[in-house]
């Protein structure tokens, strides 16, 4: 059983003669992996508007119209999940790996008004109707 | 991975009798599950013993939804049935400590005891039309 | 003359991870009893299952609590491929192991300086929290995201990592488990925290057991149930024991999870060691979920348990979640019993209570 004072000293100098493990954001930006999940990147050349990126993608950010020729992603929405990248047949979507900078209110305003929200689902039919406690 | 453990059906009036021979064996409680049905409720209780899982579903009319208490057995199941009162409006009589309602903060009392439709149809989110039906 | 004064503790606490409301009775500084009262994060999970295809709901499985994630994630896949009788490759089911164990790791490495700033202790906090760091980091270039993976499907695993990356990471581990290993040390040895846990929020055997208490919990009673013995994943394969303590009281629950870090570094190298080559997923074309079925799995603080109705169609007909933090609420309300106003926040951390999963 080690003498605590002398395993927690021992640490308390150790750190205090180590340089700081935080960095200086964001003066200092740390470089993502090659992994990171960062933001979607689209290159609309390719795109033949098949619709299977907007099928596949579980939060509906991507929208696209094969008449007029269209096609938007909602970054607010996309939860980065990568179906679309890998669904996509002409290699139109690719994962970029710097996260998004935080967007402002007036980035997210036109990103909602360019991008057109799919109808809401009609209701399934549950009526809750609350239960008289009083009843039997 | 999924073990294939049995689901028995049991009768309400066996519940107390089983969960007492459970106890006598020495299972241990690890949930109970309340679902709201269309035309009863489902409660689904499981035990363990040995890394082995037994499962007992019972219906509960939802007229008079009773279901007798098994906390003076295993008192693990006080939390459970306190939130299937909550959100079913059990009555459980013999429940060991009773929160009276307030075990789950809701917004509206007993969430769950309204009549239940369930439709399937064209409003999941995968058969969504991805581009606009309309031009 | 006794002064009996209610007291409420949380829903915001600064030791309390996640909101969850006790009304302490109080006779002086005594706790007599303690109302638990849940429901401030509800976000309906469950029913999202009867609207959402069943392989989308992998991601929101994994949505359920940030620090267990990935093991929510990999529950839920499981139980579906069960329903669906899919055998999953070898090599997608040692990695997937191998990111629960990381997954493990870190979440006991977050519940160990939570418990550290309980007692005040902040620099320990900062100091576990920056070992935390460099495990999130192999997360991160793994998986490609610190907190949520990505990485589970029905079917398999949507990454590969390859051998080289693995060895890398076999031996960064290494190095970061003796950093570990000195703050473990500390925490062990100090005499004040021995004072605020030694002999206090006492859990019998017996009570563990009537009360129905899972994960360190129970294995702290003596109780030596581990979910991972349930023979899922890769861990028939590995070789590893349960960390079973018989003390009973909050020190025991601290010893069990800083024994399992230490397991969970052993268990992530097995896993490299031992990773077969392969493919890592399988193919799901034209087959659905169908019947039911309760499936088990160990998340860092207990068992948690998936129950999953299909009928063939797209959408589970219902899921369930049944959450270690759950079944502890029970034997956290017998240890408040009698113990001093000071302990509150001590116990409820021992138990690690994740509360976004109590209330999905």
């Amino acid at each position: 059983m080690t003498v605590p004072w002398y395993s927690i000293s021992a640490l308390v100098t150790k750190s205090a003669l180590h340089k700081p493990a935080t960095r200086l954001y964001p003066f200092e930006k740390r470089a993502p992996y090659a992994r990171t999940r960062g933001h979607i990147q689209f290159k609309i050349d390719d795109c033949n508007y098949c619709g299977i990126c907007a099928h596949k993608c579980p939060t509906h950010a991507i929208v696209t119209n094969k008449k007029a020729k269209t096609w938007a992603i909602d970054h607010t929405l996309c939860i980065l999940c990568n179906s679309c990248v890998d669904e996509c047949r002409e290699g139109c979507i690719t994962l970029s790996n710097h996260p998004l900078a935080p967007l402002g209110p007036a980035d997210v305003a036109r990103f909602r008004e360019e991008y057109q929200a799919p109808p809401p689902p009609p209701p399934t039919e549950v009526e809750l109707t609350p239960r008289d406690p009083a009843a039997p | 991975m999924s073990q294939a453990e049995p689901f028995n059906e049991i009768e309400l009036d066996q519940w107390v009798a089983t969960a007492e021979g459970l106890r006598a064996d020495g299972y241990r409680l690890v949930q109970m599950t309340g679902t709201a049905r269309p035309d009863h409720f489902e409660v689904m209780a499981s035990f363990d013993k040995d890394y082995r899982c037994a499962n007992y579903r019972m219906r509960i009319s939802r007229e008079h939804p009773q279901l007798p208490s098994i906390s003076g057995i295993f008192l693990a199941a006080f939390t459970y049935e306190n939130e299937l009162k909550d959100l079913f409006g059990f009555e459980v009589p013999g429940l060991a400590i009773d929160y009276g309602g307030n075990f789950l903060r809701t917004k509206t009392k007993i969430p769950f005891a309204g009549s239940v439709t369930t439709k399937k149809g064209p409003t999941t989110a995968s058969s969504q039309p991805a581009a606009n039906p309309e031009q | 003359m006794a002064n009996r004064t209610i007291v409420p503790f949380g829903p915001q606490h600064p030791v309390l991870p996640e909101p969850i409301h006790l009304d302490l009775e109080l006779e002086d500084e005594t706790v007599m009893q303690a109302l638990p009262s849940v429901g401030y994060v509800h976000r309906g999970l469950e029913l999202l299952a009867e609207h959402h295809d069943y392989l989308d709901m992998a991601h929101v499985a994994e949505r359920i609590c940030g620090i267990c994630s990935f093991i929510h994630s990999q529950g839920y896949c499981q139980t579906v491929e069960g329903l669906m009788g899919l055998e999953v490759p070898p090599r997608a089911v040692y990695l997937r192991t191998m990111w629960a164990e990381i997954s493990r790791i870190q979440s006991h490495l977050l519940w160990f300086g939570l418990v550290a700033d309980a007692f005040g202790y902040e620099s320990l906090f900062q100091h576990s929290w920056r070992i935390r760091e460099q495990i999130v980091d192999i997360i991160e270039e793994t998986a490609g995201g610190r907190v949520i993976y990505g990485t589970c499907k029905v079917g398999g695993v949507r990454r590969d990592v390859d051998n080289e990356t693995l060895q890398r990471i076999g031996r960064h581990i290494r190095e970061i488990e003796a950093e570990y290993n000195e703050l473990a040390d500390i925490f062990r040895n100090d005499r004040t925290i021995r004072k605020r846990t030694v002999g206090i929020g006492m859990l019998e055997p017996e009570n563990a057991h009537a009360l129905g208490a899972v994960g360190p919990v129970a294995r702290a009673s003596g109780i030596a149930f581990d979910g991972r013995r349930l023979g899922y994943a890769a861990y028939p394969e590995l070789d590893w024991e349960p960390v079973v303590e018989q003390a009973g009281d909050s020190f025991a629950r601290c010893e069990v999870r800083l024994r399992e870090i230490n397991q969970s570094f052993d268990l992530i190298a097995q896993c490299i060691a031992r990773m077969p080559d392969g493919e890592i997923e399988v193919s799901i074309k034209g087959k659905r979920p169908q019947g039911e079925v309760m499936g088990r799995l160990e998340q860092p603080r207990g068992e948690v348990c998936y129950y999953m109705q299909a009928d063939g169609k797209k959408n589970l007909q219902r899921f369930r979640v049944r959450t270690p933090t759950f079944a502890n609420i029970a034997p956290l309300v017998h240890m408040l019993k009698g113990c001093d106003l000071a302990d509150v926040p001590v116990i409820t951390l021992s138990i690690d209570p994740c509360v976004s999963c109590t209330e999905r």
